[in-house]
């Protein structure tokens, strides 16, 4: 049976079940209500809009680049869609403004990159800078509020007692799951991660789908935006500003290479999963935030080393055999 | 004439004159000397940071946690000198240097010895290096440093020491990129990491010396800018090391790896300092500021890609990899 | 591996016992929520409410988003409510973000008050601790402020982030009553220093080369006065470039006393928070706060409607510096 699982799963998804597991069962021991259908409900409600925005990091990343401004991009289109629903425009038109801001970010970030042939942490981290600030200077700073009531629906309502953004979530997740596994362009973008020269002569236009790749994340980060404008009633500039660098670590987590070319969604549903229950946890037994922040770290590191000392060992053993 | 046409730094510094003789015009205080001291003093521990940045950068390495480990640094200095009688010149400069040398040793431990991804490993540690001051302060600040202390970086005869400092650091440090087998490793690991290895570098060892570098500068950083501001808050800085890396970047350091100088680095940090000046001094209404910024950075990266782009067209006739 | 395995599991058991020690409880269970932890300003109402939790004999947890961040306090608030807290005090970071979760909130049958700032529909708190409204204290800073400019020249107003509403509302009521009763004076820069002492700092400097006539420099945010003062004292303009804002008595000292900052402004945060918790406990045991009450260690509050009005605002200075104990 064991042998059997050992077969099948990786690895890097092994020491990450491990990982969920441990954090499970800490957080099944320290507090009785954690394991309440309301508390995992609203731990999906408060992650969905963090897990979605990775979703889109795991595709880029995979190519081997990099979306420093995604957390500003969110925060773009949340001021676009308030600003668009507080001056009176309907829900199909504000929803059709914002995606179109974040294709033409995406398509920015992905003409720097695929183009003009800017590293990928460079080109995104100067327009991570522009979005912010386009975004500052529509707002003038203000957190735009009084949100009609019926764009709620999107960040409050439930569907079954399922908080609409949750089903959203795995949504995306299974959308890109089978882009990635079962269509031609999940391939070009595993090859591109590998080799993008390689993948260049053996004739995958790699401009296209580098662009969709960065268009894919920015419309992922659209949609976040506006699920929290949805669930808080308000639009602010600053949203999605401290997403990025956990965004980062749970798509790593999860098992995506930074250097490209392997890693999958599942993992980076599992890894934001993860991070959100620690805060979670830390919460309900009322340990003051800081430590969360090292406990985040902490984690990180412990994952990433564990891994690779297993791996290490193995190719050991396996060299010996040899 | 025409080496200096080469270099990648002249695009930069080109720009940097243009923008400050456009500054110049606007605000004749611009090219005062009270303006340029504080540009230059203002953004010392940046400087001294992204110099420690350059290696890292230069080995196609890159290190995340550099505002923390300042800050880590910056908040264990500012309660030694608060608290403990044996504070003096020479003991705080060696604390910083432990400090600096230890959290970068970490670093480049866990890089070099589990071949992990520098910026994973940064990642994780920088929420580390922070967490551990802000849990041990609970975010307040130490306050009222000794005057014995502040006085290191203050401007002695028209010359503010912290500059000089800077300037002594980034002279080494070329010297030790430039003359010194360390140095050339560097150079080697981030130009062509395999054939480094064939050619009998040792990649490990040089790996993790250039993130315990890093970390010293880091070290001596929190120690500069504790003594210019004369008080230490743990949660500040914070984001400083996407600005360290965008310094390195425009001074012409290649992210990917092989090539970078530490005079490049100072062009990109003073030109870091003139466009945040820059954007007060020529009355940039507040909410447009940002948007001014990243798009200076944009168009400065994306003019130096497109002239090494069209340079290596001209140069290179056969490619391998 | 199995040795391994038994480490991990040990490591396991001593996490988990050490976070079920953590939560014994008391009777009430008051979760204190400020806009953002590691500021001096919040940490103080942190240690006074802490101490209102043990004078009163109920559990406090204080705590607060790591960063100015209005989506992960809602989260928190959220989590308190399936922890199941008996009151919930808040010192919201947006007005607005924060009303859908406090609603949840209410549903759950927990008190909510808030303290500190407001929320803007005011049905769902029962009671709002309040030192001073957003226009009181963006007001009175103005008039202070142009007291020690001599009512004309151009200033500048810190503050924190652009997107923070505390600080924009006081530097907006500010600005809006220096326009309306001080026609000479002008403001000519608006800045934000990121919460960042090091920033204020270079800002500053920055605005008396950009505005060579500058004659003031007002901080909305507590890392600005002191940052701003430093700047103005190494300039060598102590008294020329005015130096007032919002800033703890124990971080404005030593600018105060050597001349390079003339006041600050700001109530007692550490009593706002002891206050806090004392009407929570009070409102949870079924009672009133009442006007004219009495309240241990904070002083006589008023009431005004559903309103819990603390003292007013203090006015620091080098002379009476040494009085105050935050």
């Amino acid at each position: 049976m064991i042998e059997k699982l050992k077969t099948k799963l990786t690895l890097n998804e092994i020491v990450l079940s491990g990982a969920f597991l441990f954090i499970f069962l800490i957080g099944i021991f320290s507090n009785e209500n954690f394991l309440s259908i309301r508390n995992i409900l609203s731990l999906f409600q408060q992650m969905s809009e963090m897990g979605i925005m990775a979703m889109g990091l795991t595709l880029v990343i995979i190519t081997g680049g990099m979306d420093l401004s995604s957390g500003t991009t969110m925060g773009l289109c949340a001021v676009v869609s308030g600003l668009c629903l507080t001056h009176g425009i309907g829900l199909a038109l504000t929803f059709a403004i914002s995606l179109s801001v974040a294709v033409l970010c995406g398509i920015l970030n992905g003409v720097l990159i695929a183009v003009v042939k800017i590293p990928p942490m460079i080109a995104t981290l100067g327009t991570q800078m522009f979005f912010n600030g386009i975004a500052l200077a529509l707002s003038q700073g203000n957190s735009i509020s009084g949100i009609p009531e019926k764009f709620y629906f999107l960040g409050q309502a439930k569907v079954a007692g399922v908080p609409l953004q949750m089903i959203l979530l795995f949504a995306f997740a299974a959308i890109l799951f089978i882009i990635l596994k079962k269509k031609v362009i999940g391939q070009q973008i595993y090859s591109i991660g590998n080799n993008s020269k390689a993948s260049l002569y053996s004739g995958i236009r790699t401009t296209r789908v580098i662009l969709f790749v960065y268009i894919v994340c920015s419309v992922l980060c659209c949609f976040a935006g506006n699920i929290q404008v949805s669930r808080v009633a308000t639009a602010r500039a600053d949203m999605g500003t401290s997403f990025l660098m956990i965004c980062i670590s749970a798509v790593v987590l999860g098992g995506t290479s930074i250097d490209g070319g392997n890693g999958g969604i599942t993992g980076t549903v599992v890894g934001i999963l993860i991070f959100a229950m620690i805060g979670n946890i830390m919460n309900l037994v009322g340990i003051s935030p800081f430590w969360q922040q090292l406990a985040t770290g902490s984690i990180l590191v412990l994952v990433v080393v564990f891994n690779k000392t297993i791996e290490m060992q193995k190719y050991k053993i396996k060299s010996r055999k040899v | 004439m025409k080496k200096i046409l080469e270099r990648r730094e002249t695009g930069v510094f080109l720009i940097l004159a243009i923008l400050c003789f456009m500054l110049s015009i606007i605000s004749p205080a611009f090219l005062s000397y009270t303006n340029i001291k504080n540009v230059l003093v203002n953004n010392v521990p940046l400087g001294i940071m992204a110099g420690g940045m350059t290696f890292v950068l230069i080995t196609a390495g890159i290190d995340t946690s550099v505002a923390s480990q300042m800050m880590f640094s910056a908040t264990w200095i500012s309660i030694f000198v608060t608290k403990s009688p044996l504070a003096n010149p020479v003991t705080v400069l060696l604390l910083a240097a432990v400090i600096g040398l230890c959290t970068g040793a970490v670093n480049g431990f866990l890089i070099s010895k589990f071949s992990i991804a520098p910026i994973i490993v940064t990642l994780g540690t920088a929420s580390i290096y922070r967490g551990i001051i802000l849990v041990y302060t609970n975010g307040t600040w130490i306050m009222n440093l000794p005057d014995w202390f502040t006085n290191l970086c203050r401007t002695w005869n028209m010359i503010p020491l912290p500059v000089v400092y800077t300037i002594l650091i980034f002279v080494i440090s070329a010297y030790i990129l430039k003359r010194t087998y360390f140095g050339r490793s560097v150079y080697a690991i981030g130009g062509n990491r395999n054939a480094a290895k064939y050619a009998g570098v040792n990649i490990g060892k040089t790996i993790f010396l250039t993130y315990t570098y890093c970390g010293l500068m880091c070290g001596i950083a929190g120690l500069v800018i504790d003594s210019i501001l004369g008080n230490c808050q743990p949660s500040g800085s914070t984001g400083w090391e996407m600005n360290a890396i965008a310094a390195a970047v425009i001074g012409g350091t290649n992210i990917l790896g092989g090539s970078g100088t530490m005079a490049g680095t100072a062009i990109g940090v003073v030109m870091m300092g003139v466009i945040e000046n820059g954007l007060v001094v020529a009355h940039i209404p507040t909410y447009y500021q940002k948007l001014v910024y990243g798009l200076i950075i944009l168009v400065t990266v994306t003019f130096d890609v497109i002239r090494k782009n069209f340079a290596d067209s001209r140069k290179q006739t056969i490619e391998m990899d | 591996m199995k040795k391994k395995l038994v480490m991990f599991l040990t490591g396991v058991a001593a996490i988990t016992f050490g976070m079920t020690a953590y939560a014994a409880g008391d009777d009430y269970t008051i979760a204190l929520i400020s806009q953002q932890i590691g500021i001096p300003y919040f940490e103080t109402s942190n240690v006074w409410g802490m101490e209102a939790g043990e004078d009163l004999g109920c559990e406090v947890i204080y705590t607060g988003p790591t960063a100015s961040d209005a989506a992960s306090q809602a989260n928190i608030v959220q989590d308190m409510i399936t922890k199941g807290v008996d009151c919930i005090a808040i010192s919201p970071l947006d007005a607005s973000a924060i009303e859908p979760a406090l609603k949840q909130a209410q549903e759950a049958g927990i008190l909510v008050i808030t303290w500190d700032s407001d929320v803007t529909d005011t049905s769902l708190r029962s009671v709002y601790v309040n030192a001073a409204s957003y226009q009181t204290l963006g007001e009175h800073l103005g008039e202070r402020f142009a007291e020690y400019m001599g009512g004309e020249g151009q200033y500048a107003i810190i503050t924190s982030v652009l997107t923070s509403q505390a600080n924009s509302e006081w530097a907006r009521y500010a600005t809006e009553y220096m326009e309306a009763n001080f026609p000479d004076m002008e403001r000519v820069a608006y800045e934000p220093c990121d919460d960042d002492q090091s920033k204020a700092y270079s800002i500053t400097q920055n605005l008396m080369i950009a505005y060579p006539d500058l004659k003031g420099v007002l901080g909305v945010t507590t890392p600005a006065p002191p940052a701003a003062a430093q700047a103005v004292a190494e300039a060598g303009r102590n008294g020329e470039v005015v130096v007032t804002g919002v800033v703890e008595a124990s971080v404005a000292k030593s600018y105060l006393e050597d001349g390079s900052m003339q006041e600050a402004n700001i109530w007692h945060p550490g009593k706002l928070g002891y206050l806090a918790v004392y009407t929570a406990k009070t409102l949870l045991e079924g009672n009133e706060m009442t006007d004219d009450m009495e309240v241990p260690k904070v002083g006589t509050i008023d009431v005004e409607g559903d309103q819990v009005i603390m003292t007013e605002i203090l006015d620091i200075t080098a002379q009476n510096v040494n009085e105050f104990d935050f």
